[in-house]
């Protein structure tokens, strides 16, 4: 029930969020600003553009309607999720129903860009590629970088030092632990930095014949998305120092803080992120009057559903996006290509992950004896103790309190190292439900471990019991 | 100032670049002595190999256009020289000019009445400047 109520307040308002921004972009008044329509250019001719304009507005009026349809059919889903009790088919609607809606939200923007395009193919004459220019800014070329090194050298420089000086600090399996968690937010500073470094060296767009509008314009832009993952990285920074302060501490509730910690932070970012789209959409908004149509070329066929750019010709691996602001890449180009592959890893691990969820909390547990070796076996073999090396053998109907460290710890199943509370590390393979455990110590490990039901247990205790006093 | 680059066309890449630096050379949106974009900076901003921009820079050196030294990079050059008239290349280009024009059923004072408007709206462009 926790994690459903956790999920609900991280996810559910962001789905409503990205609602709200998906359906900004379908807007005449905000397509009207880039001059692309559904993904799509409005033909030059002036009788073309008008009937072209004319019909995206009645797809404008289709695509609202579609828009609130995607909603009434997936806002309730979340509801009905927070009655199964099972972690793992909780988890896997949750990230189904997450991906789904964001795909389903793309479907009345595609509709619109469909129609659009096929009245497009019928009346409009496309401009063979031979025929078409591309435009650059012949002043302050590489010099319109908005990204110094010192800016964001303090915020990497603290991560780094918050992530070392815990893992060198942390002399305990427990505190160890979080060192990779803190490693990663320290790594993902760095990372804010290079995709900051990166977006800098975008090429000045030629929006107008007078370069002081396309380098004023360039400038803004970047620096806009300079404070943005300036603000990003300055985040991130506080996380990984207020981690590295509080976790691995006995007296602080690491799920509590890992939580509240990852809420807050998300909730902070994505009103950053909001922030930004608005200051760009104020800034395309300021330079629409600036703008020369016929500077910008047709090139409807490179962009795959109006979203997803793929140009052999163009060696940028980055462009201006047509949806919305910020840039798109393009996927012709070995980064392009690198990035798309990651993207779709990214995507595809999704349902692995779920499947692995369902399948480690459904598949019973094992504990069996076998040549004098005591076997643990769930979906690979996790423990194998030579019971000879099993010292201070005990039943027990009480199982300590503890928290993961490393590995499992669902309603039915902890496996893994678990950290006791105000006690030491141990070695965990029970099901937390039963009311009979065996703990014994082994090779100086501490272990917890029970069958997958209780007379599972008791049959093997016994088993153990008479093979160490034999021994 | 905006280069148009335009991929398939039949004259190189080169020549384009170094076309409209001309251009924009003689219609002032470039002023004598301003600093040009390094060979590696403009290509990668074109999106092209360093090469074609090296060639162009190159031409327009040997024509007199830019000046190229090791501290300062490439410049417009700070003045011309005067020519005694055009060049073999350009009068082969006029001649073509001519030509097409005459096909297109021009007559002579209607091409050379073209030549002055544009002529002339290039001094005004630059007396503006």
């Amino acid at each position: 029930m926790l994690l459903d109520i956790i999920f609900f307040i991280c996810m559910y308002p962001v789905n409503f969020i990205l609602y709200f921004v998906y359906k900004s972009f379908g807007k005449m008044e905000n397509m009207r600003k880039k001059g692309i329509y559904y993904g799509l250019h409005a033909p030059k001719e002036e009788e073309l553009r008008e009937a072209f304009l004319a019909l995206a507005e009645e797809q404008e009026a289709l695509f609202l309607r579609r828009m609130r349809w995607c909603l009434l059919a997936t806002f309730w889903i979340p509801f009905v999720n927070l009655l199964i009790p099972s972690v793992s088919i909780d988890f896997t609607i949750w990230m189904l129903w997450f991906v789904g809606f964001l795909g389903l939200l793309m479907v009345p923007y595609l509709c619109a860009h469909k129609v659009l395009r096929a009245w497009k193919r019928e009346h409009v004459v496309v401009v063979s590629e031979e025929q078409r220019s591309s435009y650059t800014e012949l002043h302050e070329v590489g010099k319109v970088r908005r990204v110094r090194p010192v800016l964001f050298l303090i915020p990497v420089a603290v991560s780094a030092a918050a992530a070392v000086s815990y893992t060198i600090g942390s002399r305990d399996s427990y505190a160890g632990a979080f060192s990779y968690l803190i490693i990663l937010f320290a790594i993902i500073t760095i990372l804010f930095y290079l995709l900051a470094l990166w977006m800098d060296q975008q090429k000045v767009l030629v929006i107008s014949e007078d370069s002081n509008v396309n380098l004023n314009f360039a400038r803004a832009k970047k620096n806009h998305w300079k404070n943005f993952w300036l603000f990003c990285a300055w985040c991130n920074t506080l996380l990984t120092v207020g981690f590295a302060l509080l976790l691995g501490k006995t007296e602080v509730a690491v799920g509590s803080t890992v939580l509240v910690g990852g809420i807050l932070y998300t909730m902070v970012l994505l009103a950053a992120a909001l922030c930004t789209l608005k200051k760009l959409r104020a800034l395309e908004e300021e330079y629409r009057e600036k703008r020369t149509e016929e500077l910008t070329p047709d090139d409807d066929e490179h962009w795959l559903w109006g979203i997803i750019y793929y140009n052999k010709q163009d060696k940028h691996s980055m462009v201006e996006a047509r949806v919305g602001i910020g840039t798109a890449m393009n996927l012709a180009t070995p980064i392009g290509k690198i990035m798309n592959l990651l993207a779709a890893v990214a995507i595809l691990s999704i349902p692995i992950f779920c499947l692995w969820m369902i399948l480690e909390e459904f598949t019973p547990i094992q504990l069996m004896i076998e040549d004098k070796v005591l076997v643990a076996e769930h979906l690979d073999k996790d423990y194998e103790i030579p019971v000879g090396d099993i010292t201070e053998l005990e039943l027990i109907t009480e199982r300590p309190k503890m928290s993961k460290n490393s590995g499992t710890a669902m309603d039915t199943l902890y496996k893994g190292n678990f950290h006791i509370t105000y006690g030491s590390d141990c070695e965990v393979f029970l099901n937390p439900q039963n009311d009979y455990f065996i703990t014994f110590v082994a090779e100086d490990t501490l272990y917890y471990m029970s069958a997958a039901e209780d007379a599972g247990t008791l049959t093997l205790y016994e088993s153990l019991q008479k093979i160490v006093e034999n021994q | 100032m905006v280069i148009a680059i335009r991929d398939g066309s039949e004259i190189p890449i080169y020549q384009q670049i170094r076309d409209q630096i001309v251009m924009g050379i003689s219609d002032g949106r470039l002023q004598p002595g301003e600093a040009l974009p390094t060979v590696r900076a403009l290509a990668a901003e074109i999106g092209i190999n360093s090469m074609t921009v090296n060639k162009a820079y190159q031409l327009l050196k040997l024509q007199g256009y830019i000046v190229t030294d090791r501290r300062n990079g490439a410049r417009v050059a700070s003045s011309f020289e005067a020519a005694e008239g055009l060049s073999k290349e350009n009068r082969e280009l006029l001649k073509r000019l001519i030509s097409e024009a005459k096909l297109a059923g021009m007559t002579q004072e209607e091409f050379l009445e073209e030549c002055r408007l544009l002529y002339q709206n290039q001094e005004s462009e630059n007396a503006q400047e």
